[in-house]
């Protein structure tokens, strides 16, 4: 057979990426033999959309609420959540200290009443002292960056 | 799990099977799409090569079909052992779903040997009929891709209230007709590029100065189609993720900024690469066309401009394999993050203009390809003998990015069968690294290839052999 003196080389190269990839007998799952004979049924049916980690719109807060000290307020944008993201502050200059503690860009966004108004990106490990004038009223707050706010990064900001 | 196939892993063997079933699938799918597309082509236009360019790739496919199904059974076997409560599971609730495919897979394999065999019988009188029996060989395969996709989507995207859910809403499900999209695309441009393997294949095997001529032609028909269905991709993908992210942000954590992240780099690269190749072909193409390589300065400069687009779109946020995993001992975090003046390149804005400047890019040298066609008449069969390595590298891209993206799918449910409705708590409920899972997409690429190599040895290399 002529031209084909590669075969070899290439059939050894197949059967030593086979024997790399043999990956049993694999690793026991934490809920193992709860279930059904494959396991498949170790979990109760539990569809719905709640996430494990972080609040995605509409879903209850995991992070504690803050108050704002002296019209100022530390923040971190954490992957993907805000903490806190439940502030109360009081109405006219309110100074938000941005710490990013994630391992993406973040960025922080105020809405509501008539105002949208978004603070410059804070880039990985750095803080950002940002300052808004707000009247009394309820306002969104979330990362504006792609879908950061749906991955879990909003809250709400009363101010009184 | 009631049986475990060592030494290999019951996953890693149902991957194999699942995998090399889907790209004989899409070819299967994808090239009966076209190869009818040129036979009417070569009726109307009156063109023989049209006519000998679809009944040589119709050759290879009635071939890959039979390795259709025998990797099909393959799969099947290996998913009844180890997972037969769950596949049992899955037949109980598409079980008119399944009898459904059974059935069509019969009438369309039926249907694909009437057409291949009536093609000469048919050839005089008849034609217009012939190519009808192809369109209904089409629209079969169709349905039998949509209905597997029913079942494939459920998987990851079940809709609310499954088991009260009729069969419909099961099928229906949030990421059907994005999957459904995004396949359809796909499975033209694999055939595309799978045509452009078999012409660069046979070019480069046959001696006769016509087969060059008609192979090289062959070849930059097969890779114009997939380049032109490759550039409708990105936005495909696009709508299949947002239909993901919509059903649960949670997922696109997992898939863009957690353990999958990293997978979506490789996806770049691979992306990146087929772009790159198919206009460095079209750039070889443009050498043979006289008074052509006038041209080809400009597109060596549009070509590093998407060297430049493609590293954007590849540049990461940070270097780290996790969302929780720590940086390495003795190693400040600042030192495997992206620097804050160039952060801008690592965010979603930046790569989605990098990737349509690719396209735009991809699109401006197929111009100045037009361009130098319109000044110049083509000398087929004279191109460089390297763009025929390009198109049988084109494939073998395609084929390790579809295995890359359908891991990415599958891992995607991460440790559940249904997403967040049956957990997967068998010895292989993990999301592999990607090391493993590169491993065992190069050893499905080779064994595809093996096999693609078999079928054109056997249909093309084994008669000419024997033929004094």
């Amino acid at each position: 057979m002529p031209h084909l003196h590669w075969l070899p080389a290439a059939a050894l190269v197949l059967l030593g990426s086979t024997l790399a990839a043999c990956e049993y007998p694999g690793v026991p799952h934490p809920l193992a033999g709860q279930g059904g004979a494959d396991g498949a049924w170790a979990a109760a049916p539990a569809p719905g959309l709640v996430r494990a980690a972080g609040s995605p719109r509409g879903a209850p807060s995991q992070v504690a609420a803050a108050q704002a000290q002296a019209g100022e307020v530390t923040v971190g944008l954490k992957d993907f959540f805000l903490d806190p993201d439940r502030i109360a502050a009081k109405a006219g200059g309110v100074v938000f200290n941005l710490v990013n503690e994630g391992r993406y860009t973040h960025d922080f966004r105020v809405e509501g009443n008539g105002v949208d108004e978004k603070a410059p990106k804070v880039g990985i490990g750095h803080s950002l002292r940002w300052e808004i004038t707000l009247a009394a009223g309820t306002y969104q707050i979330s990362c504006p960056i792609s879908n950061h706010a749906d991955r879990g990064m909003n809250g709400t900001l009363v101010v009184g | 799990m009631p049986v475990d196939l060592a030494p290999f892993g019951a996953r890693s063997l149902v991957w194999v099977g699942a995998q090399l079933h889907l790209l004989f699938a899409a070819f299967v799918l994808g090239a009966p799409i076209f190869i009818v597309i040129c036979e009417y082509l070569g009726v109307r236009l009156r063109d023989p090569r049209y006519e000998r360019l679809a009944r040589e790739t119709m050759k290879v496919v009635v071939m890959a079909y039979s390795l259709t199904a025998l990797t099909g059974a393959f799969f099947t076997f290996t998913l009844l052992g180890p997972y037969r409560d769950f596949a049992g599971y899955l037949f109980v609730r598409f079980y008119p779903v399944f009898a459904l495919y059974g059935l069509l897979i019969l009438i369309e394999t039926v249907v694909m040997y009437v057409y291949w065999y009536t093609w000469e019988p048919l050839a005089r009188r008849g034609k217009g009929f012939h190519i009808s029996i192809g369109i209904l060989l089409n629209l079969l395969g169709t349905v039998v891709m949509l209905l597997m996709n029913g079942v494939g989507s459920f998987m990851l995207t079940p809709p609310e209230g499954v088991e009260r859910a009729s069969l419909w809403d099961l099928i229906n499900n949030p990421s059907w007709s994005g999957l459904n999209l995004h396949r359809f695309i796909a499975n033209i441009t694999f055939g595309g590029f799978m045509v452009a393997l078999v012409a660069a294949t046979l070019f480069l095997t046959s001696s006769k100065k016509e087969d060059h001529a008609f192979y090289d032609w062959m070849g930059f028909i097969g890779n114009f189609i997939g380049t032109a269905t490759l550039i409708l991709l990105p936005v495909a993908g696009y709508i299949y993720a947002r239909e993901l992210f919509l059903y649960d942000a949670a997922l696109s954590t997992f898939l863009m900024a957690d353990k999958l992240s990293w997978f979506f780099e490789v996806q770049g690269v691979l992306v990146s690469l087929l772009f790159l190749a198919a206009n460095y072909y079209m750039w070889l193409s443009t050498q043979r066309i006289a008074g052509g390589a006038r041209f080809a300065a400009y597109m060596r400069r549009a070509f590093i401009a998407m060297v430049v687009a493609s590293a954007v779109w590849i540049t990461p946020q940070n270097f780290l394999p996790d969302l929780t995993s720590p940086a390495p001992l003795g190693v400040p975090l600042t030192d495997i993050v992206i620097p804050e003046r160039a952060a801008f390149l690592g965010l979603m804005m930046a790569k989605g203009l990098a990737v349509t400047a690719v396209i735009a890019l991809t699109l401006l040298n197929y111009l100045f390809y037009r361009r130098a066609l319109a000044t110049g008449s083509i000398a087929w069969g004279q191109i460089d003998h390297r763009s025929q390595y390009v198109l049988i590298a084109l494939p073998a891209l395609a084929v390790y990015t579809m295995g890359l993206m359908g891991a990415v799918r599958e891992l995607a449910r991460q440790d559940w069968h249904v997403y967040r409705y049956i957990q997967d708590t068998s010895p292989y409920w993990y999301a592999p690294s990607l090391a493993y899972t590169s491993l065992m997409l190069g050893i499905i690429t080779l064994v595809f290839f093996a096999l693609m190599g078999l079928i054109l040895w056997l249909g093309f290399g084994l008669g000419k052999a024997a033929s004094p």
